[in-house]
């Protein structure tokens, strides 16, 4: 997995490329969200159009992400996400949880 | 029911979670010669990951000295996937219970649930030697595109 960053409309936008299975990954997203949390940056939203498939230590990837953004006092949000990985938000309830967006200005206006 | 109709393969992954990928491009081109829909070829690889993961993580502790044996069989519109770790296999009867509103933003422990919700049959057995064997199975719905060539077929 790698993760770019940009900024829109005061939200960071990190689009994430490859798969999501956890171990480093875990390490990479975190480390990426703490120091922008730091940084005075408290709202995300990570656009997986170019992830074709996350399994479920890839869903406690996003979850550990959300957790940490809601303690630090922001928001974390999804975008382009596929029907495969909807479906397994839909089955482990994560929908209830996470905001899903089809379009990223769509995603970028709910900020405010 | 004639030979083309049905079909195996194998393959030995080493125990690493980067070979995960692997697992998928070969569930989704196998299934895919069984006419089975592509939400249900997903569900099948989505749980075909799940099991696999597990082995090399749980079951070998990620020992590069060990493998995860990974068995495809296609007859007809069904896929049996059987996943064999080299290790000490896990115990999956903590995991065997619907998610509770307190599981849902725990990091871990879906796996089992998912492979669950995505397979017809899902059974683990323990091999002579003590490793886990799990059996998935999944029974393809026609896809709508072979749906439409069987209706063409038929001069519908």
């Amino acid at each position: 997995m790698t993760i770019r960053q940009r900024e829109v409309g005061g939200v960071v936008v990190l689009d994430i490329d490859g798969k999501i299975v956890g171990g480093v990954d875990h390490d990479l997203f975190q480390e990426k969200l703490q120091s922008l949390l730091t940084a005075g940056k408290p709202n995300f939203l990570v656009n997986l159009e170019n992830v074709k498939w996350v399994n479920s230590t890839g869903l406690g990837v996003l979850i550990a992400g959300f957790r940490t953004v809601q303690t630090g006092g922001g928001r974390l949000k999804l975008v382009h996400v596929s029907e495969r990985i909807q479906s397994l938000l839909h089955i482990t309830r994560l929908t209830t949880r996470f905001e899903l967006f089809e379009r990223e200005d769509e995603a970028i206006a709910s900020f405010a | 029911m004639s030979d083309d109709q049905r079909g195996s393969i194998e393959l030995r992954l080493p125990s690493q979670l980067r070979f995960l990928g692997v697992v998928d491009a070969v569930v989704q081109s196998f299934s895919s010669e069984f006419g089975l829909a592509q939400d249900d070829i997903n569900n099948l690889s989505t749980a075909t990951i799940e099991a696999a993961a597990n082995a090399m993580e749980h079951a070998n502790k990620f020992d590069a000295s060990k493998s995860v044996l990974l068995r495809l069989q296609g007859q007809g519109a069904a896929i049996d996937v059987t996943i064999e770790d080299e290790g000490q296999g896990f115990d999956p009867r903590p995991y065997e219970r619907e998610l509770t509103a307190e599981d849902l933003l725990k990091l871990r422990g879906r796996g089992i649930f998912i492979m669950r919700s995505f397979m017809d049959e899902v059974r683990f057995a323990r091999t002579s030697r003590g490793s886990m064997r799990v059996h998935l199975r999944k029974v393809g719905r026609p896809s709508q595109d072979d749906s439409g060539r069987k209706d063409a077929a038929r001069g519908n």
